[in-house]
């Protein structure tokens, strides 16, 4: 294996939005082509793929996200539910909810000081609604998905979990995101990957990286924000976004330590006392061990 | 000075309620006593001091933080706007944004490693409303607040900027979350306190001790969650919180650590190309310096600011 292949390296594409007017065919072709040129392990399609959710909208979506060499892990955003879009969705795309995981090869892994890579993508919409929510039922799902402690894990949900600026003031976070924030805290997830309003931003909470992509493709964007989609490089040391620009830029636009990321989840440390005297039975105490996706 | 008063000591209440037919007396005198007891450098009321802003659960409630010896910063909560009831909020108040800056001498703040503490507190309610928002026009006011480079710095707002779990599918976050959490951290916030859906809880965001409080003295408890309120205390290189129970238990809650601060703020870098490209933060910065409002109102917190360290305490 070439040296230059150990950094694990994602991209993170959202909100595509074929149909819609300003969606520009020339720009997406580039968006391709650069996403094979950085030959990623895997492709991630946070939500928004069509304007409407309409079939054909999704068809011109399948044959863009057909394009990429890379695995492609897809999932729905608010527009892609509307008009009962979310059965197109499930023709082309197949669970609305995934898993994938890739294990490291041994060289790989002691360089990345992980086993590989779990990603777990997540359908926050509700049909013909732009409020996002997942569920309760769904949290020991979640839960059983990250089952290898070693792996870098990364969670895809199209819906913000935290607020990101120049999103105006509509409501842009999940109805439970306080609810699933803490099953993602206590599962010690690395990335947080998320679409939603078209602006790249980044939050730290807890040692998880909030990594939130634009629009790539179209000229959605809000004040001055160009479009653009992000390429996520992770090795041994750092976590790094490098965000694609339209006019083939590619800039460094985050790093994240990963050398002292126990110490930022150490540096708050919450008491089990408190968890005790604070009791937030989740569905995981309540389930009696049936966790079984609902 | 002695040792023991070394630490900076904050009480921080939420979700009083007067007036409410689940507020509990003894629950409240007890809360009054213990704080008294702990002799803290300040007390910060994080809203909803009342059920529904009327004038007599106003009244009930002033008479109630008045048995407190120590200066007080009270910011409203949703329902204390209520039928109006800012305008009781005023006069019993002054304003509803506030500044306290509070220098230490100089051997106290050697050993805190801090020049002394900046708290502003906002009005994140709107009239019948119970969705929060702070607004625009007040980024550069809050921001000019934070002077003090080496204080520790502290943010008050009643309603959540972050979400918090157990806290139910209602609209918890302020509409403008995401602008304003980019202004507190560039500010270089270490806390910020809240309270509403009556859950204690912390985040640690970009460095920031996000840091809940539940309900003082009501039974508008969430499932299990007991009444309690927190005591922060900071020394030279941790945050702890700890939670005073109904039953009288104290109970340490949260460590944060402040030396590995700096680090974790360094350990999540934002590259200025970034902002640059996307500019991001610069349409804060283009606001206009102050409005003809601003400068009104931010003169008038000025009422609150400046106190000096001996006389703000006991």
């Amino acid at each position: 294996m070439v040296i230059s292949h150990t950094p694990l390296r994602i991209a993170q594409v959202s909100d595509i939005h074929c149909g819609t007017v300003t969606f520009d065919a020339k720009l997406m072709q580039s968006v391709v082509e650069r996403v094979n040129g950085i030959e990623p392990d895997l492709v991630v399609v946070v939500g928004d793929l069509t304007a409407s959710g309409y079939e054909w909208e999704f068809e011109e979506a399948a044959r863009w996200i057909g394009s990429f060499d890379a695995p492609a892990v897809v999932l729905p955003g608010n527009h892609d539910a509307r008009n009962i879009g979310y059965l197109h969705f499930q023709r082309r795309f197949g669970e609305r909810f995934s898993r994938y995981r890739q294990a490291f090869e041994p060289q790989r892994a002691e360089r990345l000081r992980a086993s590989g890579v779990t990603l777990v993508g997540v359908d926050s919409s509700e049909p013909d609604m732009n409020d996002g929510h997942i569920g309760r039922e769904w949290y020991d799902w979640i839960r059983d998905q990250f089952s290898h402690p070693d792996d870098v894990k990364v969670f895809a949900i199209h819906h913000h979990l935290v607020s990101i600026p120049g999103t105006g003031r509509e409501r842009n976070t999940v109805t439970d995101a306080g609810d699933l924030l803490e099953v993602l805290a206590d599962l010690e997830l690395d990335i947080v990957l998320s679409g939603h309003k078209h602006v790249p931003f980044f939050w730290g909470l807890n040692g998880i990286l909030i990594c939130n992509s634009a629009t790539p493709s179209t000229r959605r964007v809000r004040g001055l924000t160009p479009p653009s989609w992000n390429e996520l490089q992770v090795d041994a040391s750092t976590i790094k976004v490098f965000l694609h620009y339209e006019d083939g830029r590619r800039e460094l636009a985050v790093i994240r330590t990963r050398a002292n990321r126990v110490r930022i989840r150490e540096a708050l440390y919450v008491t089990d006392d408190f968890r005790t005297s604070n009791p937030r039975v989740t569905s995981a105490e309540t389930a009696g061990g049936a966790r079984t996706r609902p | 000075m002695t040792l023991a008063d070394v630490p900076v000591r904050i009480a921080q209440l939420s979700s009083i309620h007067c007036g409410e037919i689940l507020f509990r007396e003894e629950l409240m005198r007890s809360a009054v006593e213990q704080i008294n007891r702990l002799r803290p450098d300040v007390v910060l009321v994080a809203g909803d001091l009342t059920t529904s802003g009327y004038a007599w659960e106003y009244e009930a409630a002033v008479g109630w933080l008045a048995r407190m010896d120590a200066l007080k910063v009270v910011v409203p909560g949703n329902h204390d706007s209520r039928n109006v009831g800012y305008v009781h909020f005023e006069r019993h108040f002054g304003q509803r944004f506030w500044r306290h800056r509070q220098a230490f001498e100089r051997e106290r703040g050697e050993r805190l490693r801090a020049t002394g503490m900046t708290i502003v507190g906002v009005d994140s309610s709107q009239p019948d409303l119970d969705e929060g928002h702070v607004g625009r026009e007040w980024y550069p006011w809050i921001r000019e607040q934070f002077d003090e480079p080496d204080d520790i710095k502290i943010f008050v707002i009643h309603h959540h900027l972050v979400a918090i779990p157990g806290a139910g599918r209602d609209m918890n976050v302020i509409t403008d979350a995401g602008d304003l959490l980019p202004v507190l951290t560039r500010a270089g916030v270490d806390v910020i306190l809240s309270g509403h859906r009556r859950v204690p809880f912390f985040w640690g965001l970009n460095g920031m001790l996000v840091c809940n409080s539940g309900t003082t003295a009501t039974a508008r408890v969430r499932g299990l969650i007991p009444a309690s309120w927190n005591e922060l205390q900071i020394d030279a290189s941790t945050i702890k919180v700890y939670l005073h129970y109904e039953d009288g238990r104290r109970e340490l809650s949260a460590i944060r650590s402040r030396d590995t601060q700096a680090l974790i703020r360094e350990a999540f870098y934002l590259t200025d190309g970034f902002l640059d490209s996307n500019h991001i933060i610069d349409y804060q910065q283009t606001q206009a310096p102050r409005r003809e409002g601003a400068v009104g109102r931010g003169a008038a917190a000025g009422r609150g600011s400046d106190t000096s360290g001996e006389a703000s305490s006991r």
